[in-house]
C-alpha cells in the first residue's frame, strides 16, 4: 500500500500548478467572502483532486498494471479510501485555521466553542459526498460518472418532489421544527455518525466492484 | 513454475482451451496471430481473470489466490498498460522501491542511464522506444523469478530490439533458476532467445516444439516441377505452387539433405511455421 | 558477471563506444572466473544443425589444447546469451560431448574438460578428415568429375606431395 500512496502523492505533486490555483483562489476567496465558503469550499476541492487519482488509474489500462504488482483489489481500495480522507481531512483542517484568521483580520469576535458544531458539519457533509462518488467512479469510469452522478441527483430531486407531495407541507415543517429545536451538537454528531456509517458501506461496495472488475 | 491445466476461458465470440507446463529456468515463447489468445493466456497466468474451468497456477499457487510475498517474485511488462504517463522516472523509482523489498535501486539507475532513459521527462513526452525499454526495465529490477513479457519489442527498431533482448539474455543467465515467458509476432527475436514455442491459433495451442528442433528439422524445399515429380512425400507437411515449381515444407530437412543432395533446401524458421501451420500456405 | 555483461554490450552492441585498439580488446576478452572467451562462431544459415557446430569447435578447441584440461565451460545461459541461442542447443551439445568424454558435468559446478585421451582426440580428427573428404566429393560430383577422376585427382596430389 506505501507504494501506492507514493504513486498517488506524486501524481498530485505533478499538478502542482493546478493545485497552487486553486489554493490561491480559495484563501483569496476566503478572505473576502462570508467565512463559512471557505469551510466548505477547500475540503471540497481536496475531495475532487484527491478523487482524480483514480482516473489517472483508469486512462491506459494503468489499473490492470497495478494488479500485476504486489497490490490486490482490497489494499487498492484501502488505499484510495485512505488517501482521500486523508486528503479531504487535511484540507479541511486548512479550511477551519484560514476561517478563524480571516474572522480575525475581520475583527470579527468569534468563540471557538460556538464555531464547533458549524465548522465540524461540514467535514462529513463533505466525505458523504466522497463515499458516494468513488464507488461510482471505480464502477463507471471518469466519463460516465458524470452522468451516472446526474442521473442520481435528479432520481433524488424527483424522490424528494413526490415525498413532500405525498407526505404533505405540514408534516414537513413538523419535522423541521423538531430538527431546529434539536441541538447543534446532536446535529453534528448524527452527522459525523451518519458519513462513517456512509463511509464502510461505500469501502465494502467498492471492494466488491475491483473485485469482480473484469481486466 | 507455470501450469495452465485444462483452462477453458469463454468470451463472446472466441473460446480459450490451452494446457501449458513451463519448468522452472525456461525461456518460452508464446506466438500466435492477434486475437489467437496470447493476451489471454497473460491474463490468465497473472490472475487477472478467472478461467471459467480448469486451473492456472504459478509457482504452485492459483494465480487469482497470488499473494503480496508471491507477486513480489513476477515481474511483468504489458504491451498496453503500465505506469501512469504523468510520471516520470525519478517518481517511478521511489514507488517501486516502496512495492518491492528486492528492489535493486543500483541496477535501476546504471540502466537508466545505459539506456538513455531521461530521468525528469514525464512518460507521456517518451519516444516508442524509451518506453518499451523503460517497461522491460521495470518488470526486472527486483530480481524476480519469473518474467513475463507481453509483445517487449513491438513498434521498435532493429537496434532497439537488440538491446532489450541482451538484457533478457544477461537476466537469465544471472540465474539459473529464472523463467521467461515471452509472447511476440517477430520470430526471429523468439529464434534467438527462447528455448521452446509455443503457437497459439484461434484459442488453442497449436504446436509446442523446442526452438532448436524447429531452427534443425524444418526446412523449406524448392523444387522445379520435375523434381517434385520424384521426390518422397511421406515427410512433406504443406506444398505451395510457385512460379520455379513448388515450394514444400517439412520436418524431416536431413532425409531430403542425405536423399536428394542437389535440391535446394531452405531453413524453416518460425515464421514458416506459424504460415504453415495456420493456412497461411495453402 | 557485470565484467561478462559489459564486455558483450561494449564489444558485441554499441559499435561507437568501441574506442579501444586492439591490444585492449585482446586483454579485455581472455579471462573472467577461469573461463576463457572461446571465440565461437557459428552459422546461423547453415544447413549443419548449430548444436553440432558447436560441439566441432569446442571439440577443436579441446584437440588444439586451446582449451585446457580442468578448465571450466561457460555456463548454458551464458554461452546461450552470448552466441543468442536456445540454452537447449547447448545444452544438448554439453551433453552429448559428455556423452563422447570431452567434457564432465558436474551438478552443480559446472562442465568441466576432461583429461585429453590421445586415442579419442586422434579418433575426432580423424573423423574431421572424413568429412572434409565428403565435402570435396560432393563438390566433385556436382561439377560432373566421375569415380575415376576424383581418385586420380587424389593420387596425383598425394604424388605430388610425397
Amino acid at each position: 500500500m506505501a507504494g501506492l500512496i507514493e504513486k498517488d502523492m506524486r501524481l498530485l505533486l505533478r499538478r502542482k500548478n493546478t493545485f497552487v490555483l486553486f489554493l490561491a483562489l480559495a484563501v483569496a476567496l476566503g478572505l473576502t467572502q462570508k467565512g463559512t465558503f471557505i469551510l466548505g469550499y477547500l475540503p471540497f476541492l481536496g475531495m475532487i483532486l484527491t478523487i482524480s487519482t483514480i482516473t489517472y488509474d483508469e486512462i491506459d489500462n494503468g489499473y490492470r498494471f497495478l494488479m500485476t504488482l504486489p497490490v490486490d483489489a482490497k489494499t487498492y481500495v484501502k488505499e484510495k479510501y485512505l488517501f482521500c480522507i486523508s486528503g479531504t481531512f487535511i484540507s479541511w483542517i486548512l479550511a477551519v485555521v484560514l476561517y478563524f484568521i480571516s474572522g480575525q483580520i475581520r475583527g470579527e469576535k468569534i468563540a471557538i466553542i460556538d464555531e464547533i458544531p458549524i465548522v465540524a458539519s461540514f467535514l462529513p457533509a463533505v466525505i458523504l459526498f466522497m463515499v458516494i462518488m468513488i464507488p461510482i467512479q471505480l464502477k463507471f469510469g471518469a466519463e460516465k460518472s458524470r452522468i451516472v452522478l446526474f442521473i442520481i441527483f435528479g432520481i433524488i430531486t424527483a424522490i424528494s418532489f413526490l415525498f413532500v407531495r405525498v407526505i404533505g407541507t405540514e408534516i414537513i415543517n413538523q419535522i423541521i421544527v423538531k430538527i431546529n429545536h434539536m441541538d447543534e451538537t446532536g446535529i453534528m454528531l448524527s452527522g459525523i455518525l451518519f458519513a462513517i456509517l456512509a463511509a464502510v458501506l461505500s469501502y465494502l461496495i467498492s471492494c466488491k466492484i475491483m473485485q469482480n472488475k473484469e481486466l | 513454475m507455470i501450469l495452465l491445466n485444462n483452462v477453458i476461458k469463454n468470451y463472446e465470440d472466441f473460446q480459450l482451451n490451452i494446457s501449458m507446463e513451463i519448468p522452472n529456468g525456461r525461456i518460452s515463447g508464446l506466438v500466435g496471430k492477434n486475437g489467437a489468445g496470447k493476451s489471454t493466456t497473460i491474463k490468465l497466468i497473472l490472475g487477472l481473470i478467472k478461467p471459467d474451468s480448469g486451473n492456472v497456477s504459478v509457482f504452485g499457487t492459483e494465480s487469482s489466490k497470488l499473494n503480496s510475498k508471491e507477486k513480489e517474485q513476477i515481474g511483468v511488462s504489458l504491451a498496453e498498460s503500465g505506469f501512469s504517463s504523468q510520471l516520470a522516472i525519478s517518481d517511478i523509482e521511489c514507488i517501486l522501491a516502496k512495492m518491492y523489498s528486492n528492489f535493486d535501486k543500483e541496477y535501476f539507475r546504471k540502466m537508466c542511464q545505459e539506456l538513455m532513459l531521461p530521468k525528469d521527462k514525464i512518460i507521456r513526452e517518451f519516444s516508442t522506444g524509451m518506453k518499451a525499454k523503460l517497461r522491460v526495465l521495470v518488470a526486472m529490477t527486483h530480481k524476480a523469478k519469473l518474467l513475463i513479457m507481453d509483445e517487449p519489442t513491438a513498434g521498435l527498431d532493429v537496434e532497439a530490439r537488440n538491446e532489450i533482448l541482451d538484457i533478457l539474455r544477461n537476466y537469465v543467465a544471472e540465474d539459473d533458476d529464472r523463467t521467461i515467458l515471452i509472447t511476440s509476432h517477430i520470430s526471429s527475436d523468439l529464434e534467438g532467445l527462447c528455448d521452446d514455442i509455443y503457437l497459439i491459433h484461434e484459442g488453442k495451442i497449436v504446436i509446442h516444439e523446442d526452438t532448436d528442433v524447429i531452427l534443425e528439422q524444418y526446412g523449406i524445399l524448392k523444387v522445379n516441377d520435375a523434381q517434385y515429380g520424384n521426390i518422397d512425400k511421406s515427410y512433406i507437411l504443406k506444398s505451395q505452387k510457385e512460379p520455379y515449381g513448388y515450394a514444400c515444407f517439412t520436418n524431416e530437412k536431413k532425409y531430403y539433405q542425405e536423399n536428394y543432395p542437389d535440391i535446394v533446401i531452405e531453413n524453416g524458421g518460425i515464421d514458416e511455421l506459424i504460415l504453415m501451420m495456420t493456412g497461411g500456405y495453402r | 558477471m557485470y565484467l561478462k555483461t559489459y564486455r558483450c554490450f561494449y564489444i558485441c552492441k554499441n559499435k561507437q563506444r568501441i574506442t579501444v585498439d586492439n591490444s585492449y580488446i585482446v586483454l579485455y576478452t581472455v579471462y573472467y572466473k577461469g573461463v576463457k572467451n572461446m571465440h565461437i562462431i557459428l552459422n546461423k544459415s547453415s544447413m549443419i544443425p548449430i548444436y553440432e557446430q558447436l560441439m566441432d569447435q569446442i571439440k577443436s578447441g579441446i584437440i588444439q589444447s586451446v582449451l585446457k584440461e580442468g578448465e571450466a565451460l561457460p555456463s548454458v545461459r551464458m554461452l546461450a546469451g552470448e552466441l543468442r541461442i536456445s540454452a537447449l542447443t547447448v545444452k544438448k551439445a554439453y551433453d552429448k560431448l559428455e556423452e563422447e568424454g570431452f567434457v564432465t558435468t558436474v551438478h552443480g559446478k559446472g562442465t568441466f574438460v576432461t583429461a585429453t585421451d590421445k586415442q579419442l582426440a586422434m579418433e575426432a580428427r580423424k573423423k574431421a578428415v572424413e568429412d572434409d573428404f565428403a565435402k570435396v566429393i560432393e563438390k566433385a560430383k556436382a561439377v560432373g568429375l566421375n569415380r575415376e577422376e576424383i581418385l586420380e585427382i587424389v593420387r596425383i596430389i598425394l604424388e605430388d606431395g610425397l
